[in-house]
Protein backbone atom coordinates (compact mmCIF):
# COMPACT_ATOMS: atom_id res chain seq x y z
CA UNK A 1 0.00 0.00 0.00
CA UNK A 2 1.15 3.13 -0.82
CA UNK A 3 2.26 5.84 1.69
CA UNK A 4 -0.32 8.90 2.22
CA UNK A 5 1.65 12.09 2.69
CA UNK A 6 2.25 15.84 1.91
CA UNK A 7 5.66 16.97 1.53
CA UNK A 8 6.75 20.61 1.12
CA UNK A 9 10.18 20.87 -0.94
CA UNK A 10 11.51 24.73 -0.29
CA UNK A 11 14.88 23.51 -1.83
CA UNK A 12 13.46 23.84 -5.75
CA UNK A 13 14.77 26.14 -8.28
CA UNK A 14 13.52 29.95 -8.19
CA UNK A 15 12.44 30.15 -5.12
CA UNK A 16 9.74 27.75 -5.89
CA UNK A 17 8.39 25.19 -3.39
CA UNK A 18 6.68 22.22 -4.43
CA UNK A 19 3.89 20.93 -2.19
CA UNK A 20 3.83 16.78 -3.18
CA UNK A 21 0.73 15.27 -2.64
CA UNK A 22 1.11 11.42 -2.48
CA UNK A 23 -1.04 8.75 -2.39
CA UNK A 24 -4.88 8.92 -1.68
CA UNK A 25 -5.85 12.02 -0.11
CA UNK A 26 -9.35 12.87 0.85
CA UNK A 27 -12.19 14.92 3.16
CA UNK A 28 -9.86 13.73 5.85
CA UNK A 29 -6.58 14.72 4.55
CA UNK A 30 -7.61 17.51 2.59
CA UNK A 31 -7.29 19.87 6.08
CA UNK A 32 -3.43 19.35 6.30
CA UNK A 33 -3.18 20.32 2.21
CA UNK A 34 -4.93 23.74 3.52
CA UNK A 35 -2.49 24.28 6.01
CA UNK A 36 0.50 23.54 4.05
CA UNK A 37 -0.78 26.06 1.50
CA UNK A 38 -1.91 28.62 4.05
CA UNK A 39 1.47 29.22 5.20
CA UNK A 40 3.16 29.35 1.56
CA UNK A 41 0.60 32.02 0.87
CA UNK A 42 0.94 33.71 4.15
CA UNK A 43 4.38 33.68 4.00
CA UNK A 44 4.38 34.79 -0.40
CA UNK A 45 6.39 31.75 -1.51
CA UNK A 46 5.40 30.87 -5.09
CA UNK A 47 4.24 27.51 -5.13
CA UNK A 48 2.72 24.01 -6.85
CA UNK A 49 1.23 21.65 -6.16
CA UNK A 50 2.28 18.44 -7.50
CA UNK A 51 0.09 15.56 -8.35
CA UNK A 52 1.72 13.79 -9.90
CA UNK A 53 2.32 10.90 -7.22
CA UNK A 54 -1.05 11.15 -6.17
CA UNK A 55 -3.47 8.05 -6.92
CA UNK A 56 -6.79 9.02 -5.61
CA UNK A 57 -8.22 12.92 -4.82
CA UNK A 58 -11.43 13.63 -4.01
CA UNK A 59 -13.88 16.70 -4.21
CA UNK A 60 -12.80 17.79 -0.71
CA UNK A 61 -9.28 18.36 -1.97
CA UNK A 62 -10.84 19.51 -5.66
CA UNK A 63 -11.81 22.47 -3.26
CA UNK A 64 -8.38 22.91 -1.84
CA UNK A 65 -7.06 22.88 -5.62
CA UNK A 66 -9.69 25.97 -6.50
CA UNK A 67 -9.48 27.73 -3.24
CA UNK A 68 -5.13 27.84 -3.42
CA UNK A 69 -5.79 29.41 -6.48
CA UNK A 70 -7.96 32.05 -5.73
CA UNK A 71 -5.86 33.24 -2.59
CA UNK A 72 -2.74 33.05 -4.67
CA UNK A 73 -4.57 34.89 -7.15
CA UNK A 74 -5.16 37.71 -4.37
CA UNK A 75 -2.72 37.81 -2.83
CA UNK A 76 -0.22 37.80 -5.94
CA UNK A 77 1.59 35.06 -4.94
CA UNK A 78 2.57 32.60 -8.13
CA UNK A 79 1.18 28.81 -7.95
CA UNK A 80 0.40 26.33 -10.46
CA UNK A 81 -0.48 22.57 -10.62
CA UNK A 82 1.60 19.66 -12.05
CA UNK A 83 -0.14 16.36 -12.82
CA UNK A 84 2.59 14.45 -14.34
CA UNK A 85 2.53 12.79 -18.33
CA UNK A 86 0.76 9.64 -18.22
CA UNK A 87 -3.00 10.58 -19.80
CA UNK A 88 -4.83 8.08 -17.56
CA UNK A 89 -5.62 7.66 -13.71
CA UNK A 90 -8.41 8.37 -11.40
CA UNK A 91 -6.22 11.90 -10.32
CA UNK A 92 -6.41 12.88 -13.99
CA UNK A 93 -9.48 11.17 -14.66
CA UNK A 94 -11.73 13.78 -11.77
CA UNK A 95 -10.24 16.88 -12.81
CA UNK A 96 -11.07 15.80 -16.33
CA UNK A 97 -15.19 15.08 -15.50
CA UNK A 98 -15.16 18.20 -13.27
CA UNK A 99 -13.52 20.25 -16.28
CA UNK A 100 -10.93 21.95 -13.94
CA UNK A 101 -8.02 21.61 -16.16
CA UNK A 102 -8.19 24.42 -17.73
CA UNK A 103 -9.39 26.48 -14.96
CA UNK A 104 -6.92 25.92 -12.46
CA UNK A 105 -4.91 25.26 -14.70
CA UNK A 106 -3.39 22.05 -14.99
CA UNK A 107 0.52 21.53 -16.09
CA UNK A 108 1.45 17.86 -17.47
CA UNK A 109 5.11 18.75 -16.39
CA UNK A 110 6.15 19.74 -12.94
CA UNK A 111 9.17 21.59 -14.64
CA UNK A 112 6.50 23.74 -16.38
CA UNK A 113 4.39 24.35 -13.64
CA UNK A 114 7.64 25.63 -11.80
CA UNK A 115 8.71 27.97 -14.22
CA UNK A 116 4.91 28.88 -14.37
CA UNK A 117 4.59 29.97 -10.68
CA UNK A 118 8.08 31.62 -10.87
CA UNK A 119 7.10 33.98 -13.68
CA UNK A 120 3.81 34.68 -11.65
CA UNK A 121 1.22 33.21 -14.77
CA UNK A 122 0.71 30.01 -13.20
CA UNK A 123 -3.18 30.76 -12.52
CA UNK A 124 -3.74 33.13 -15.53
CA UNK B 1 -30.49 -7.37 -2.80
CA UNK B 2 -28.01 -10.03 -1.41
CA UNK B 3 -24.60 -7.73 -1.00
CA UNK B 4 -21.39 -9.57 -1.73
CA UNK B 5 -19.69 -7.08 1.23
CA UNK B 6 -21.52 -5.61 3.44
CA UNK B 7 -19.58 -2.70 5.94
CA UNK B 8 -20.92 -0.97 9.17
CA UNK B 9 -18.65 2.09 10.08
CA UNK B 10 -18.75 5.01 12.63
CA UNK B 11 -19.09 8.14 10.19
CA UNK B 12 -16.01 9.58 10.55
CA UNK B 13 -13.37 11.06 7.63
CA UNK B 14 -11.02 8.51 8.44
CA UNK B 15 -13.25 6.12 7.40
CA UNK B 16 -14.06 6.75 3.80
CA UNK B 17 -10.45 5.50 2.69
CA UNK B 18 -11.54 1.87 4.96
CA UNK B 19 -14.72 2.17 2.51
CA UNK B 20 -12.49 3.13 -0.70
CA UNK B 21 -9.87 0.23 0.49
CA UNK B 22 -12.64 -2.62 1.18
CA UNK B 23 -13.96 -1.60 -2.36
CA UNK B 24 -10.60 -2.39 -3.53
CA UNK B 25 -10.23 -5.62 -2.24
CA UNK B 26 -13.58 -6.35 -3.99
CA UNK B 27 -12.23 -4.95 -7.59
CA UNK B 28 -9.38 -7.59 -6.82
CA UNK B 29 -11.24 -10.11 -6.27
CA UNK B 30 -13.38 -10.03 -9.08
CA UNK B 31 -10.56 -8.68 -11.81
CA UNK B 32 -12.41 -5.60 -12.04
CA UNK B 33 -10.99 -3.13 -14.73
CA UNK B 34 -8.95 -0.23 -13.02
CA UNK B 35 -10.61 2.75 -14.48
CA UNK B 36 -14.16 1.67 -13.67
CA UNK B 37 -12.75 0.42 -10.09
CA UNK B 38 -11.34 4.29 -10.10
CA UNK B 39 -15.13 5.72 -10.93
CA UNK B 40 -16.77 3.18 -8.36
CA UNK B 41 -13.82 4.74 -5.63
CA UNK B 42 -13.98 8.23 -6.52
CA UNK B 43 -18.58 8.04 -6.96
CA UNK B 44 -18.48 6.46 -3.74
CA UNK B 45 -16.32 8.04 -1.83
CA UNK B 46 -18.59 11.64 -2.40
CA UNK B 47 -21.79 9.55 -1.31
CA UNK B 48 -19.59 8.88 2.42
CA UNK B 49 -18.40 12.12 2.33
CA UNK B 50 -21.94 13.02 2.27
CA UNK B 51 -22.74 11.01 4.90
CA UNK B 52 -19.69 11.96 6.73
CA UNK B 53 -20.10 15.85 6.34
CA UNK B 54 -23.97 15.98 6.57
CA UNK B 55 -26.14 13.64 8.10
CA UNK B 56 -24.84 13.67 11.47
CA UNK B 57 -24.53 16.77 14.12
CA UNK B 58 -21.03 17.15 14.92
CA UNK B 59 -21.58 15.67 18.07
CA UNK B 60 -23.06 13.11 16.88
CA UNK B 61 -21.42 9.56 16.11
CA UNK B 62 -23.49 8.42 13.41
CA UNK B 63 -23.65 4.84 11.31
CA UNK B 64 -22.27 4.49 7.61
CA UNK B 65 -23.22 1.49 5.79
CA UNK B 66 -22.08 -0.03 2.60
CA UNK B 67 -23.41 -2.91 0.43
CA UNK B 68 -21.25 -3.87 -2.35
CA UNK B 69 -21.50 -6.15 -5.02
CA UNK B 70 -20.16 -7.17 -8.42
CA UNK B 71 -20.51 -9.74 -11.28
CA UNK B 72 -16.95 -9.51 -12.27
CA UNK B 73 -17.43 -6.68 -15.07
CA UNK B 74 -20.05 -4.40 -12.94
CA UNK B 75 -20.52 -3.24 -9.59
CA UNK B 76 -23.57 -2.29 -7.46
CA UNK B 77 -22.69 0.05 -3.99
CA UNK B 78 -25.47 1.06 -1.75
CA UNK B 79 -24.26 3.71 0.99
CA UNK B 80 -26.72 4.70 3.64
CA UNK B 81 -27.31 6.49 6.52
CA UNK B 82 -29.66 7.09 9.62
CA UNK B 83 -29.64 10.72 10.02
CA UNK B 84 -31.67 13.70 9.53
CA UNK B 85 -32.40 13.22 5.75
CA UNK B 86 -32.49 15.50 3.01
CA UNK B 87 -32.46 18.91 4.50
CA UNK B 88 -31.78 22.14 3.70
CA UNK B 89 -28.16 22.98 3.89
CA UNK B 90 -26.09 26.34 4.56
CA UNK B 91 -23.52 26.95 2.01
CA UNK B 92 -20.90 26.94 4.91
CA UNK B 93 -21.33 23.07 4.94
CA UNK B 94 -21.40 22.61 1.47
CA UNK B 95 -17.80 24.63 0.89
CA UNK B 96 -16.03 21.67 1.93
CA UNK B 97 -16.98 19.85 -1.01
CA UNK B 98 -17.77 22.32 -3.47
CA UNK B 99 -21.06 20.51 -4.36
CA UNK B 100 -19.20 18.51 -6.36
CA UNK B 101 -20.46 15.18 -5.02
CA UNK B 102 -23.72 14.70 -6.55
CA UNK B 103 -22.63 15.29 -10.38
CA UNK B 104 -20.12 13.17 -9.74
CA UNK B 105 -21.94 10.12 -8.95
CA UNK B 106 -23.90 11.11 -11.87
CA UNK B 107 -20.99 11.07 -13.94
CA UNK B 108 -19.26 8.05 -13.04
CA UNK B 109 -22.41 5.87 -12.64
CA UNK B 110 -24.46 4.27 -14.72
CA UNK B 111 -27.15 5.00 -13.02
CA UNK B 112 -27.90 6.05 -9.77
CA UNK B 113 -31.03 6.64 -7.17
CA UNK B 114 -31.31 8.58 -3.85
CA UNK B 115 -33.48 7.63 -1.41
CA UNK B 116 -34.41 8.84 1.43
CA UNK B 117 -37.13 10.46 4.09
CA UNK B 118 -37.11 12.95 6.65
CA UNK B 119 -35.16 11.89 10.08
CA UNK B 120 -34.90 8.06 8.24
CA UNK B 121 -31.86 8.99 6.93
CA UNK B 122 -30.47 8.48 2.93
CA UNK B 123 -29.60 5.82 0.60
CA UNK B 124 -27.62 6.36 -2.48
CA UNK B 125 -27.60 3.29 -4.85
CA UNK B 126 -25.06 3.31 -7.72
CA UNK B 127 -24.85 0.88 -10.57
CA UNK B 128 -21.32 0.80 -12.12
CA UNK B 129 -20.90 -0.63 -15.99
CA UNK B 130 -18.97 -0.27 -18.94
CA UNK B 131 -21.01 1.42 -21.57
CA UNK B 132 -21.33 -1.25 -23.91
CA UNK B 133 -22.46 -4.09 -21.20
CA UNK B 134 -25.86 -4.77 -21.07
CA UNK B 135 -25.45 -7.54 -18.47
CA UNK B 136 -25.81 -5.80 -14.95
CA UNK B 137 -29.32 -6.07 -12.90
CA UNK B 138 -30.89 -2.56 -13.39
CA UNK B 139 -31.27 -0.88 -9.83
CA UNK B 140 -33.74 -3.03 -7.69
CA UNK B 141 -36.95 -1.94 -6.54
CA UNK B 142 -37.77 0.82 -4.33
CA UNK B 143 -36.65 0.12 -0.56
CA UNK B 144 -37.03 3.15 1.72
CA UNK B 145 -34.40 3.55 4.74
CA UNK B 146 -35.66 1.21 7.51
CA UNK B 147 -37.00 2.99 10.71
CA UNK B 148 -36.39 -0.25 12.78
CA UNK B 149 -33.07 -1.14 11.79
CA UNK B 150 -30.95 -1.47 14.61
CA UNK B 151 -28.50 1.81 14.79
CA UNK B 152 -25.84 0.82 17.09
CA UNK B 153 -22.94 2.59 15.96
CA UNK B 154 -19.83 0.37 16.01
CA UNK B 155 -16.45 1.37 17.60
CA UNK B 156 -14.62 0.65 13.81
CA UNK B 157 -15.26 -1.58 11.23
CA UNK B 158 -17.40 -4.40 10.89
CA UNK B 159 -17.65 -6.46 7.83
CA UNK B 160 -19.77 -9.53 6.70
CA UNK B 161 -18.78 -10.75 3.65
CA UNK B 162 -19.86 -13.68 1.52
CA UNK B 163 -17.98 -17.04 1.85
CA UNK B 164 -15.17 -17.68 -0.66
CA UNK B 165 -12.55 -15.43 -2.73
CA UNK B 166 -13.68 -11.97 -1.48
CA UNK B 167 -13.11 -13.07 2.51
CA UNK B 168 -9.01 -12.78 2.03
CA UNK B 169 -8.73 -9.53 -0.35
CA UNK B 170 -11.32 -7.73 1.58
CA UNK B 171 -9.88 -8.20 4.91
CA UNK B 172 -6.33 -7.94 4.16
CA UNK B 173 -7.18 -4.72 2.46
CA UNK B 174 -8.99 -2.87 5.05
CA UNK B 175 -6.44 -4.48 7.64
CA UNK B 176 -4.00 -3.10 6.28
CA UNK B 177 -4.91 0.28 5.96
CA UNK B 178 -6.15 0.05 9.63
CA UNK B 179 -2.73 -1.12 10.91
CA UNK B 180 -1.34 2.05 8.92
CA UNK B 181 -4.03 4.41 10.86
CA UNK B 182 -2.33 3.04 14.15
CA UNK B 183 0.89 3.71 13.04
CA UNK B 184 1.94 0.11 12.81
CA UNK B 185 5.62 -0.69 11.91
CA UNK B 186 5.65 -2.46 8.04
CA UNK B 187 6.73 -5.84 10.19
CA UNK B 188 4.24 -5.96 12.02
CA UNK B 189 1.66 -4.41 9.79
CA UNK B 190 2.77 -7.53 7.72
CA UNK B 191 2.06 -9.38 10.81
CA UNK B 192 -1.51 -8.53 10.95
CA UNK B 193 -2.07 -9.06 6.88
CA UNK B 194 -0.94 -12.50 7.72
CA UNK B 195 -3.22 -13.28 10.43
CA UNK B 196 -6.30 -11.72 8.15
CA UNK B 197 -5.30 -14.22 5.64
CA UNK B 198 -4.86 -16.90 7.88
CA UNK B 199 -8.55 -16.22 9.53
CA UNK B 200 -10.04 -15.79 5.79
CA UNK B 201 -8.81 -19.21 4.40
CA UNK B 202 -10.77 -20.59 7.32
CA UNK B 203 -13.43 -18.54 8.70
CA UNK B 204 -15.75 -19.76 6.43
CA UNK B 205 -15.76 -23.38 8.03
CA UNK B 206 -16.79 -22.31 11.22
CA UNK B 207 -19.45 -19.52 11.05
CA UNK B 208 -23.17 -20.19 11.48
CA UNK B 209 -24.78 -17.23 9.38
CA UNK B 210 -24.99 -17.12 6.14
CA UNK B 211 -21.74 -14.45 5.87
CA UNK B 212 -18.32 -13.72 7.60
CA UNK B 213 -18.19 -11.51 10.11
CA UNK B 214 -15.23 -9.76 10.49
CA UNK B 215 -14.78 -6.72 12.93
CA UNK B 216 -11.54 -4.57 12.88
CA UNK B 217 -10.77 -1.84 15.22
CA UNK B 218 -7.95 0.41 15.84
CA UNK B 219 -7.29 0.92 19.66
CA UNK B 220 -4.80 2.39 21.79
CA UNK B 221 -1.59 1.00 19.02
CA UNK B 222 -3.53 -2.70 18.90
CA UNK B 223 -5.51 -4.08 16.15
CA UNK B 224 -8.32 -6.04 17.14
CA UNK B 225 -10.20 -8.86 15.34
CA UNK B 226 -13.39 -10.15 16.13
CA UNK B 227 -14.59 -13.36 14.16
CA UNK B 228 -17.95 -14.06 14.61
CA UNK B 229 -20.70 -15.31 15.24
CA UNK B 230 -18.96 -18.72 14.94
CA UNK B 231 -20.76 -22.09 15.44
CA UNK B 232 -20.64 -23.83 18.99
CA UNK B 233 -16.45 -24.70 19.48
CA UNK B 234 -15.78 -23.08 15.93
CA UNK B 235 -13.46 -20.76 17.86
CA UNK B 236 -11.54 -23.26 19.15
CA UNK B 237 -11.66 -24.70 15.99
CA UNK B 238 -10.71 -21.42 13.29
CA UNK B 239 -7.68 -21.13 15.87
CA UNK B 240 -6.57 -24.70 15.32
CA UNK B 241 -6.61 -24.39 11.65
CA UNK B 242 -4.98 -20.65 12.09
CA UNK B 243 -1.95 -22.10 11.09
CA UNK B 244 0.30 -19.15 8.95
CA UNK B 245 1.27 -20.62 5.57
CA UNK B 246 5.24 -21.09 5.69
CA UNK B 247 5.30 -20.34 9.76
CA UNK B 248 3.88 -23.34 10.87
CA UNK B 249 2.21 -23.30 14.43
CA UNK B 250 3.03 -19.19 14.91
CA UNK B 251 0.00 -17.51 15.54
CA UNK B 252 0.69 -17.55 18.88
CA UNK B 253 4.08 -15.15 18.30
CA UNK B 254 1.85 -12.96 15.77
CA UNK B 255 -1.03 -12.36 18.19
CA UNK B 256 -0.56 -10.50 21.51
CA UNK B 257 -3.99 -11.69 23.09
CA UNK B 258 -6.80 -14.54 21.77
CA UNK B 259 -9.74 -14.67 23.75
CA UNK B 260 -13.03 -16.81 22.89
CA UNK B 261 -15.96 -14.44 23.45
CA UNK B 262 -19.71 -16.10 23.93
CA UNK B 263 -22.28 -13.42 23.50
CA UNK B 264 -25.79 -12.84 22.05
CA UNK B 265 -26.67 -11.44 18.81
CA UNK B 266 -29.48 -11.61 16.61
CA UNK B 267 -27.90 -13.66 13.98
CA UNK B 268 -26.73 -15.85 16.49
CA UNK B 269 -29.87 -16.49 18.43
CA UNK B 270 -31.54 -17.50 14.90
CA UNK B 271 -28.70 -20.11 13.70
CA UNK B 272 -27.51 -21.60 17.13
CA UNK B 273 -24.42 -20.29 17.07
CA UNK B 274 -23.17 -17.83 19.83
CA UNK B 275 -19.34 -17.69 19.77
CA UNK B 276 -16.40 -14.83 18.66
CA UNK B 277 -13.08 -15.24 18.50
CA UNK B 278 -11.00 -12.35 19.31
CA UNK B 279 -7.55 -11.46 18.47
CA UNK B 280 -5.57 -8.72 19.47
CA UNK B 281 -2.09 -7.86 17.40
CA UNK B 282 0.08 -4.85 19.79
CA UNK B 283 2.15 -2.53 16.95
CA UNK B 284 5.34 -4.00 18.90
Amino acid sequence: MQENRIEVDRSAQDGVAVLSVQGEHDVYTAPSITEQVDALIEERVPFVIDLTPATFVDSSVLRVLLEARRRADEEGVGFAVALGQDDSGAVRRVLEVTGLIPVLPVHPARDAAMQAASSGHGSE
Amino acid sequence: MTSAVSLRLPARPENVAVVRQALTGLGDAYDLDADLLGDIKTAVTEACNNVVLHAYEETEDGLMEIDADSDGVGARVLVRDFGAGIQPRSIAVEERTLGLGLPLIATLSRSFNIRGRSDLGLEVEMVFAPRDYDGFDPLHDERAPRADHPIDVPRAAEMLIQPGPLVAPVTSRVTAILAARADFPLDRLADAVLVSDAIAAHASEYISGRDVGVEISDDEGSLNFRIGPLDTGGAQGLLNQMEVPGLGQSLERLVDEVTVERGDSAVATETGGAEYLALRIGKG
